[in-house]
């Protein structure tokens, strides 16, 4: 403590309960009436509504609701694709206000809030001093900005404002005095230069050398498991790793104990971490603001030695970028530095000369490229024009656009960049550090690589894996670095490519992608959910750059699939059109979507809004011209479809993901015996246990086996923390590495229920050096024996019944 | 229903519930297992050792500390442990609300007013012998009251006049918020908001499912409040008929009593007066044959001083840790299960048939408004209220009285003066929320707009005994006026009781926001080491302004009245007693400075 005497900083001039009881009531309760306002769920319709308040003086205006984000910082949509708004409040307004640009920092302080978790409210260090004028004068009062929503008017102070130093004054001692409180008890003096504390980053912020208070007598304990470490005389009871476990990853674990100054984190009914059904996912770890959830150090000496075992095998050229060095990279700070310690060997430094190859079109890939020196360029397959609007036979060739974008390669599917630029025949895509990052879509869709990239010259980058790239979504400041980028070389030279730009000529096409660059939006759709609706308002045109999109028709109470849409494709103008003109009066009622468009799988979305659609077709007629041809003929063939799709009922099919596996196990269940030789088979060749269950779908005389068939989007791939599961190299197999950590989520992930979790003897080194048998707990899926040349189970089978082959080799089969 | 399904399973397992008992609780009713923990652990009437053949509460708060309740029960516990072994449990507890008969203590859940080591041992060895122990009941004192308060128009036993009168007369709902507002009727619970608001923001809201609740708090566990215990036994017919015009008024179908568990005669008493009301028709379905129905039942709190803060009450309700909630949204449009919710004080509902007899001109009248700090400071408090005083005065109790008569009014004329004749030390007008006030409050410790206006420049301080106990004015003045006083006279050790009030604080933070729950601690901690003798004066130079800005800060940034309030025992010690407190420093913790 210092000598000056103590400054205490006096709150009288504010809304205090505690010292004289005013009508017990909060901030911002009521109306400029006086009525008591109902809080709902914020509505669509706060999404578009303007709220100005002052902030330190600046006026801001934000809108009084934003959409909901799931951990990723994506947008949560409903089935229906609408979003789910929240109420905006201080502590987004403030980021609007203050933070410009990526890095620059957030003048209000947090510790239990944290932005891709719903705030909750309860460590008020993130106090500020809001005031309200009501019906009986002006009321000040401290409120948690992370919670407190925005009210039109509202004047707000926080830690920095010079616009009313003793409001700026009241905010600090209180911040300032939790933040006391809570380094007395929670922050041992060896946290306190601790990468990641920000309990001690926040102290050193706000001045704080030394607590005021007396360090906590009693003790909490310590717990941990093999790979997590528990001090809970750390915990500052945040809440933090309960949402990580139980909003963010929906494990429900963790929860609290007791009460007062004796709660506690606890395990299911405050079990040992160990008995407990934590599935060790790390969440919590990552999640937590202090050293109270920490990764055991043996646990990433391991990671680390793994990967650098993997590197020396493999004689990559690659060097482990640790922890320490990354959190001092802008892109990467924002990223909790116990997920970089968790996955510390998940960045690897990559030294490349002048003709070394950076990655290969048609690989599978779980890694994507941050570029820190030099120049790539990307060559595109040449075949991909093409193929383009190509239509084939059979199932295929009902479903559209799928030929145009699936070719078959040596027995795989490849997915031509379609998206991507349109080159003149002399035109080269170059890259450098300016594109900050290369190979993000594969890493991101789990399709094969598109494009080969090579050095063309000495070149730096980081390679970094699936779930790094996952966190750097989820981190406001990376994912606007990366937004930026991915907006950028998204659209660089794909809008002229646009279909409906087809009609007109070279100088006209550039024009109007000049006038949509600025207006367009970049839209994700998760499978299975609606773009828009039959009858809804038609208020975009679509184009669809990634994924397939499911065109349906209600009549009456039938409802069947129009269409599939490949990339490439544009939906969404009869009904805009319709509006423009009266010659499909008879057809469509005017403004009015005429069928319903849903995603299939993972789908990645131009938009371009209703006005800027209609002053483009103003501005260029002949655009218009082709486009009512174009309507024409699709209001033509929808009415032959009608017709014609009563035969065919592929939706079965569909839905059941079929379409997307390359290698399903059929059995002919005429020649098949059921004498599991098969299943043995699997057990034999996968350490006595099974991969495959002879049970699932059937068509017609077949039974496709539950048993991985590898899917072109494999969803199993999302979300691994350990980033354990991946499809490597040119072939098919989706591996699971011993690594796996057995969290689960993987086969939580898989839609078809393929992958299965079994407990493996396994050994574990405790803290004194001691080894210990242990069952770990591991997924495991079919990896269609690639040790032994060829899947066992077919190979078994003493009746010739079982059959790996595609979806669409099983449709031919079924549907001849 | 976790909590119901938790009791259930208590009760069959005997007291207690066993790991596989939770486990089966999470299964059952498809919740996670952390869920069941958190509850079990949060909530003091839940178990997970097996119960001992005795448990013995001794309420260890406020007048039964003064009296020596937490010396009794050590006493008794060292008895108990050597004679009796694991079959005897002794535990100070929180106030039990039987401030006037102190101490106060809970044996196997039946009452023992006025313990002494001599009858807590007997009852135990009562129990252990199987022989009925010497008991106390509450109805010993209420059924003196019966009939005999003003609020009680029925003179003892309800006959639902103003629900009948509200139905005949069509159900007009505005005329009976404009009779509350007539009336000045202010919340009794503490807050003191104003009724007929509350009312009319029930009334206008509208929910998300249509539904609207109407809730009384019956949970009084502030130290030395007792009132509610009082009224629920000698008059719970009007707190009934209170809830059941709130609920014609508002549009609620459903009302629950939500009432601590130590008040078992109270429950029972309760229950029973519900099913006369249904009985009479004025409540259940088609009240008064008017088509509206209320269905009212009385919900019996798991525990803990926390539940009753209106917002973690309707936590614990919706079976989850009774954790206060961050405002707004308010109950009145946000409540029970997310719908507009009515939620007032056992008093609030029981003075409402005496203001709709005559439309509120009767309460509007009654109140001390000539008081020498009354006049000119604030506009005076209407109606009469009931105290409950307990502490050093000669016949603590529960008293009706107008509001804004004098401190020293009341304890002179309704409590027989000062115990023994002695002189007032401190007092706790607001349980120990408000702190403690000395005998002489200097003036530059009250409202400096009062002081100026109100206060001649030769008046240098206010006789506590003069602070009229109006909420109104001690806004205005700078005090806070709650439902329970306490008085304590010169000769006890004040920084003991400090230590007392702020350790309840401590240990009944529910521990969600910081600057309670850490904030509570180390307060204590301050006040406990100034009472050890641990702290020199020099180091109470800079104890002082780090207790001050703590103080400050957890009124300022707390979620809730408890940790907004947590600070003030120690607080107002400093500031009205810096006497007492340099004494402490040395060595001279007893030092009752005589006047």
């Amino acid at each position: 403590m210092s000598d000056a005497p103590q400054v205490v900083v006096d709150f009288s001039e504010i809304d205090v309960s505690g010292q004289v009881q005013l009508e017990d009531e909060g901030l911002f309760a009521r109306n400029i009436d006086g009525q008591l306002i109902r809080i709902e769920k914020a509505t669509a319709s706060e999404l578009d509504e303007d709220v100005t308040l002052t902030i330190d003086g600046r006026e801001v205006t934000v809108k009084k609701a934003v959409p909901q984000c799931d951990s990723q910082g994506n947008i949560i949509r409903k089935a229906d694709g609408s979003t789910v708004p929240r109420p905006t409040t201080i502590y987004d307004a403030a980021y609007e206000a203050f933070v410009k640009k990526p890095g620059d920092p957030h003048p209000i302080p947090v510790l239990c809030h944290k932005e891709h978790l719903p705030p909750v409210g309860v460590c008020r260090v993130c106090v500020v001093e809001a005031a309200e004028v009501t019906r009986r004068g002006l009321r000040r009062k401290l409120v948690p900005s992370c919670v407190q929503r925005v009210t039109d008017g509202m004047v707000v102070h926080t830690i920095n404002s010079t616009a009313d130093a003793d409001a700026a004054a009241r905010v600090k001692a209180a911040s300032g005095t939790i933040v006391e409180l809570l380094a007395a008890d929670h922050l041992p003096d060896q946290q306190l230069a601790a990468p990641g504390n920000e309990l001690a980053a926040i102290a050193d912020r706000l001045g704080i050398k030394q607590s005021r208070f007396a360090a906590r007598t009693t003790e909490r304990g310590q717990d941990g498991s093999h790979m997590i470490r528990v001090d809970h005389d750390q915990c500052i009871l945040c809440g933090r790793c309960q949402r990580g476990c139980n909003w963010v990853k929906k494990n429900n674990v963790i929860g609290r104990s007791e009460k007062g100054y004796e709660a506690r984190i606890a395990f299911d009914l405050d079990d040992p971490i160990e008995q407990s059904s934590c599935v060790s996912c790390g969440e919590c770890a990552i999640s937590c603001p202090t050293g109270a959830l920490e990764f055991q150090p043996s646990f990433i000496e391991q990671q680390v030695q793994r990967v650098r075992d993997e590197l020396e095998q493999e004689r990559y050229d690659g060097q482990i970028v640790t922890a320490d060095e990354l959190i001092k990279d802008d892109l990467f700070k924002g990223i909790p530095y116990k997920f970089l310690q968790f996955n510390g060997a998940a960045v690897v430094r990559r030294m490349l000369q002048r003709g070394d190859v950076l990655c290969r079109e048609g690989e599978y890939g779980s890694t994507a490229f941050i570029i820190k020196s030099g120049e790539f360029e990307v060559f595109l397959n040449t075949t991909r024009g093409a193929v383009r609007n190509q239509s084939a036979g059979g199932i295929w060739g009902l479903l559209g656009g799928l030929k145009t974008v699936v070719e078959k390669v040596g027995g795989k599917a490849k997915l031509a960049d379609i998206g991507a630029a349109r080159l003149a025949e002399d035109e080269r895509i170059l890259r450098n550090p300016d594109d900050l990052i290369l190979g993000e879509m594969t890493c991101m869709n789990r399709y094969p690589r598109s494009a080969t990239v090579v050095a063309t010259k000495p070149s730096e980058v980081l390679e970094i894996r699936r779930n790094v790239l996952y966190m750097l979504q989820r981190n406001a400041v990376s994912r606007e670095i990366l937004d930026q980028v991915y907006r950028e070389r998204s659209l660089r030279g794909q809008l002229e490519t646009l279909p409906i730009f087809e009609s007109l000529d070279e100088p006209a096409k550039k024009q109007a992608a000049e006038y949509l660059k600025d207006k367009v939006d970049l839209v994700s759709v998760d499978p299975g959910q609606t773009i828009f609706r039959q009858g809804d308002a038609a208020d975009a045109y679509y184009v669809n750059r990634f994924g397939f999109v499911k065109v349906t028709q209600s009549y009456g109470r039938d409802e069947r699939v129009l269409n599939y849409l490949g990339p490439g494709n544009g939906f969404g103008e009869i009904g805009l059109l319709s509006e423009l003109s009266d010659e499909f009066r008879d057809q469509v009622r005017s403004g009015a979507r005429t069928a319903t468009c849903a995603a299939l799988d993972h789908v990645e979305l131009i938009r371009i809004r209703g006005n800027d659609f209609r002053q483009l077709t103003e501005a260029f007629p002949e655009l218009r011209d082709s486009l009512l041809e174009k309507a024409h003929q699709i209001l033509h063939r929808d009415d032959e479809a009608r017709n014609r799709l009563e035969a065919v009922r592929a939706d079965d099919f569909l839905e059941q993901g079929l379409f997307l596996a390359q290698s399903l196990l059929v059995l002919d269940l005429e020649r098949c015996t059921r004498c599991d030789e098969c299943t043995k088979a699997c057990a034999d060749t996968h350490d006595g246990v099974t991969r495959l269950v002879r049970d699932g779908l059937r068509y017609d005389k077949y039974l496709v086996a539950s048993s991985c068939r590898s899917c072109m989007d494999p969803y199993c791939l999302v979300g691994c923390p350990v980033d354990a599961i991946h499809r490597n190299g040119t072939s098919l197999e989706i591996e699971i590495e011993d690594y796996c950590i057995g969290c689960g989520q993987c086969s939580n992930n898989c839609p078809y229920g393929n992958i299965n979790m079994h407990g493996f003897p396994s050994s574990r080194v405790d803290a004194d050096g001691k080894k210990m048998p242990i069952i770990q707990q591991r997924a495991t899926t079919c990896d269609l024996c690639k040790n032994v040349g060829g899947p066992s189970c077919v190979r078994a089978c003493p009746h010739n019944a079982a059959f790996r082959m595609s979806g669409e080799e099983l449709r031919e089969i079924t549907s001849g | 229903m976790i909590i119901p399904a938790l009791y259930e399973r208590q009760k069959q397992r005997g007291g207690y519930l066993t790991h596989a008992d939770m486990a089966a609780v999470a299964e059952e009713l498809n919740i996670p297992r952390h869920r069941v923990n958190s509850l079990v652990t949060f909530f003091p009437h839940f178990r997970i050792q097996p119960p001992p053949k005795v448990q013995l509460h001794v309420c260890r708060d406020m007048s039964c500390h003064l009296n020596g309740g937490v010396g009794c029960a050590q006493r008794v516990a060292k008895w108990a442990a050597e004679k009796h072994g694991s079959d005897v449990e002794v535990h100070g507890v929180s106030c039990l609300g039987r401030c006037d008969r102190p101490p106060a203590a809970i044996i196997n859940e039946q009452l023992i007013a006025a313990a002494d080591e001599d009858r807590l041992k007997n009852a135990i060895d009562a129990i252990i012998d199987g022989r009925s122990p010497d008991l106390n009941s509450d109805f010993e004192l209420a059924k003196a009251k019966v009939g005999k308060w003003e609020m009680d128009i029925y003179g003892g036993s309800g006959r639902y006049e103003a629900v009948r009168n509200y139905v005949s007369s069509g159900g007009k709902p505005e005329a009976v918020i404009k009779a509350l507002e007539h009336a000045g009727l202010l919340g009794m619970g503490g807050a003191g908001g104003r009724a007929y608001l509350k009312w009319g923001d029930v009334m206008r809201a509208t929910g998300s499912t249509g539904e609207k609740f109407v809730v009384c708090n019956a949970d009084e566990s502030e130290p030395g409040t007792f009132k509610d215990r009082e009224i629920l036994l000698a008059a719970p017919h009007l707190t009934i008929e209170g809830m059941i015009i709130g609920a014609l008024v508002v549009g609620a179908s459903r009302g629950w009593i939500y009432m601590r568990h130590e008040y078992p005669e109270q429950i029972k008493k309760c229950r029973e007066e519900i099913d006369r009301a249904s009985k009479l028709g004025a409540c259940g379905r088609n009240i008064f044959g008017s088509g509206r129905s209320l269905v009212l039942d009385v919900f019996v709190s798991p525990g803990g001083y926390i539940c009753g803060e209106q917002t973690a009450l309707i936590e614990a309700m919706e079976d989850k840790r009774a954790e206060p909630r961050n405002r707004p949204p308010e109950l009145m449009t946000n409540g029970l299960y997310d719908q507009p919710t009515l939620l007032s004080n056992v008093e609030t509902f029981a003075w409402v048939p005496a203001i709709l007899k005559d439309g509120g001109d009767w309460f509007a009248q009654q109140g001390v408004k000539q008081g020498p700090l009354t006049a000119g400071s604030s506009e005076g408090m209407t109606g009469k209220r009931l105290f409950s005083i307990s502490g050093d005065v000669a016949k603590p109790g529960v008293y009706e009285v107008e509001t804004g008569i004098t401190l020293g009014e009341l304890i002179d004329k309704h409590c027989g003066g000062m115990k023994d004749g002695k002189q007032i030390l401190a007092v706790a007008l607001s349980g120990p929320s408000g702190g403690f006030l000395p005998a002489k409050i200097p003036i530059e410790h009250l409202s400096r707009r009062f002081v100026e206006s109100n206060v001649p420049d030769t008046v240098k301080e206010i006789d506590v005994r003069d602070l009229p106990l109006d909420i109104n004015v001690s806004r205005a003045v700078g005090y806070m006026v709650g439902a329970g006083i306490v008085v304590y006279a010169v000769g006890c050790d004040l920084l003991a009781e400090v230590v007392a009030n702020s350790r309840f604080y401590r240990n009944e933070s529910c521990g969600k926001c910081v600057p309670c729950r850490v904030g509570s601690q180390k307060i204590t901690e301050m006040a406990e080491s100034l009472l050890a003798g641990e702290v020199s004066e020099a180091v109470l130079d800079s104890l002082l302004p780090t207790a001050m800005q703590l103080s400050g800060v957890m009124q300022a940034t707390s979620i809730c009245g408890l940790g907004q309030v947590a600070s003030n025992p120690l607080q107002s010690f400093l500031k009205y007693f810096p006497d007492l407190a340099r004494a402490a420093t040395r060595g001279q913790a007893k030092g009752a400075v005589q006047p």
